[in-house]
């Protein structure tokens, strides 16, 4: 147990943490807090730290016209940035877990594909839907996609058979947005360009109280099972010996991979690479101790879709460039800047 | 009588800001009932080529668009900058076409928000919140000048529309004699081809140069009623092209990307080959292509161009 310091609440709750992540995660805690604030600040309307500080904790109807614009537009979209970072970031952690593969991540899964497909199909069936059933139908397509891949790869849970799976299911979905493309006129499609980009800049409060509900319904179902997550690390095999109903906590952690990822597909579009980055940065700065490595991810990923929509909306204003498109930019900067740090971090361990 | 004076003054004055802020329920395309001004002041339309226009055109209160970035890195209105020579000099910019920026337009602080059920649906709800936003539909299956009309309802500007629409009929009148006299008016077919599916896009209506021609008495080829009477145009197999025994093919090209009459045609050989020998448009040098942002619009501008330009091309 070295580097490990054991947090004791009274005599019955112990909880050993690394000392790696006693730092990481306080400065990432940090990091993230001094973001929201900056962002809340970042903006095409000159705002003042007095309008943000309004908008934080004034009634919405006794705010000026700034003020008011941070809180009808920036609150949300920042809330939101946070939250579908950390979820997309849990995501793809219990993917990667599940398939032993560091790659993985939702829309490996489909997941994003088969919202696109329902929300497609059902602009196509049905031109006059109104606009607010389409979060619905989104959030329908992702989890109908995760119980089917979850259905046609029962026995493959394991070994990354799984995501085989899902690799195929997305081709076939693939191909079903294609004939549902071709089969209509692009006018019928428009209204789903933005989000099919992988937006933030549709959020609005009904969004933010979607994506809230369900993280605030899975983030302890996740934190409550993670120590079952460690004996995964090691192999379905070894779990097995270790006494573990690996089958069972398997298709558990897909599910919950498919609901973290659903209202953030529904919310914001498919935003594809979050929780594979963020997975791997909090491997590189933390180690392997699954609950450590979820929420140095969680937090992770909400720093970079956070940075993603803030810079899109305000680098190259007026022009907003989506968070979708961000984030690989984003991203991948912060993903080599983690992997130079992560590797900074072992070189002086060892 | 002073007094009087002063007291109807004050009254007056104590009046305009209820007056200001008088308001009336109108419907839009995409189907919800809006309490809008009766008389918006500030007006910012999310849709260049269709409201923006058609709202400068009827001199309604606008005071700000969505725009889009040229090859130089300018922002322009398309067809406000072809048809009016209307720039962001004007007018402000609110967003760039794509992505709406909701602090902008709120910044603009407008009283009445146009946006398009094609690309700004999506976010009715947030420009619901900054002000009343009704919702324009050009493809709604009816008539262009009927959803122009209803548009200048929306920015109380019936009556100027009503003059325009006036002095276009006297004008069409005159350039159908002037082109054809009492004889026969020829057929048209508005198409368009689609060298990424090999399909061709036939056009129930489009825009201003399909008014036109239709207010000219041109009868229209069958195929144009096989789109959809809820669409604005349909992809079609590209063998329905010997189906078209119109007199005349009118297309649309975008100048600023290179396209021409000839490039057009082009497209055309690589879709369907051998359409120049079959049509008899084609055969008669009767394919007609008009600049895309001058006539897409169904403005009393654009239409006027059309009928300028059909005067040049065919007396």
């Amino acid at each position: 147990m070295n580097g490990v310091v054991v947090l004791r609440l009274g005599r019955h709750v112990s909880l050993p943490m690394s000392r790696r992540f006693l730092l990481v995660a306080p400065l990432l805690v940090a990091a993230l807090l001094v973001s929201m604030f900056a962002a809340l600040n970042l903006g095409s309307m000159q705002t003042s730290l007095a309008d943000a500080l309004a908008a934080l904790f004034l009634p919405q109807d006794t705010l000026g016209d700034s003020a008011r614009t941070v809180a009808l537009f920036r609150m949300p979209r920042i809330a939101v940035a946070v939250l579908a970072g950390a979820m997309l970031a849990a995501s793809g952690y219990l993917l990667q877990v599940v398939s032993r593969n560091g790659l993985a991540d939702p829309g490996i899964l489909g997941l994003s594909s088969g919202a696109t497909v329902v929300v497609m199909g059902a602009s196509f069936l049905y031109p006059a839907m109104p606009i607010e059933n389409l979060g619905l139908l989104a959030l329908a397509g992702s989890l109908g996609t995760a119980l089917l891949v979850l259905g046609l790869g029962r026995n493959l849970l394991s070994g990354g058979g799984i995501i085989l799976v899902g690799l195929s299911i997305n081709i076939v979905l693939g191909a079903l947005i294609e004939v549902i493309l071709v089969s209509g006129s692009a006018m019928q499609f428009s209204r789903l360009v933005t989000w099919s980009r992988g937006t933030l800049s549709t959020v609005d409060g009904a969004d933010l109280r979607l994506v809230l509900q369900w993280f605030v319904v899975l983030v302890p179902a996740l934190i409550l099972s993670s120590r079952m997550l460690a004996p995964l690390l090691l192999g379905e095999e070894s779990a097995r010996a270790l006494g573990v109903r690996a089958t069972a906590i398997y298709a558990f952690y897909v599910l919950l991979a498919a609901a973290f990822a659903a209202p953030v597909v529904a919310a914001c579009g498919p935003v594809a690479f979050v929780g594979l980055m963020s997975s791997y940065i909090a491997r590189r700065v933390v180690g392997d101790r699954p609950t450590e490595v979820v929420v140095t991810a969680m937090l992770s990923g909400g720093l970079i879709l956070l940075w993603a929509d803030t810079l899109g909306r305000t680098l190259f204003a007026p022009i907003i460039i989506s968070a979708g498109v961000m984030v690989s930019v984003v991203g991948v900067l912060t993903f080599i800047l983690a992997a130079r740090l992560g590797q900074r971090f072992s070189s002086r361990e060892d | 009588m002073n007094y009087l004076g002063l007291t109807m003054g004050a009254l007056a004055l104590v009046a305009m800001p209820v007056m200001a802020q008088e308001t009336r329920p109108v419907t839009d395309h995409a189907g919800y009932t809006v309490e809008i001004p009766a008389d918006p002041q500030r007006i910012v339309s999310l849709h260049d080529w269709t409201a923006t226009v058609m709202t400068y055109e009827l001199e309604g209160n606008l005071i700000g668009s969505s725009g889009r970035l040229d090859d130089a890195g300018n922002y322009f209105v398309r067809s406000g900058r072809e048809l009016y020579d209307l720039g962001f000099d004007e007018i402000e910019l609110a967003s760039v076409h794509g992505e709406l920026d909701m602090e902008r337009i709120a910044s603009l602080q407008p009283d009445l928000i146009i946006g398009n059920v094609g690309d700004t649906i999506e976010f009715r709800e947030q420009l619901a919140a900054i002000a009343p936003t009704v919702m324009f539909d050009p493809m709604n299956g009816r008539t262009p000048l009927e959803n122009y009309r209803e548009l200048a309802d929306w920015v109380d500007r019936t009556e100027r529309f009503e003059e325009l629409n006036t002095e276009y009929e006297a004008r069409v009148a005159e350039v159908r004699t002037e082109l054809f006299g009492d004889g026969p008016v020829p057929s048209y077919a508005a198409i368009m081809p689609n060298t990424e599916s090999g399909e061709v896009r036939v056009f129930r209506n489009y825009g201003a140069q399909s008014t036109v021609l239709e207010d000219l008495g041109f009868s229209h080829a069958a195929i144009m009623d096989q789109v959809p009477e809820t669409e604005q145009d349909a992809s079609f197999s590209a063998e329905v092209i010997a189906q078209i025994d119109s007199d005349y093919v009118f297309l649309t090209h975008i100048s600023d990307q290179g396209q021409t009459l000839e490039t057009m045609m082009a497209d055309f050989d690589q879709i369907a080959p051998g359409y120049r020998e079959l049509l008899p448009a084609a055969r008669n040098n009767r394919f007609i292509s008009m600049s895309r942002f001058h006539v897409y619009p169904t403005t009393f501008a654009a239409m006027n161009y059309v009928l300028d330009d059909l005067l040049k091309t065919l007396k």
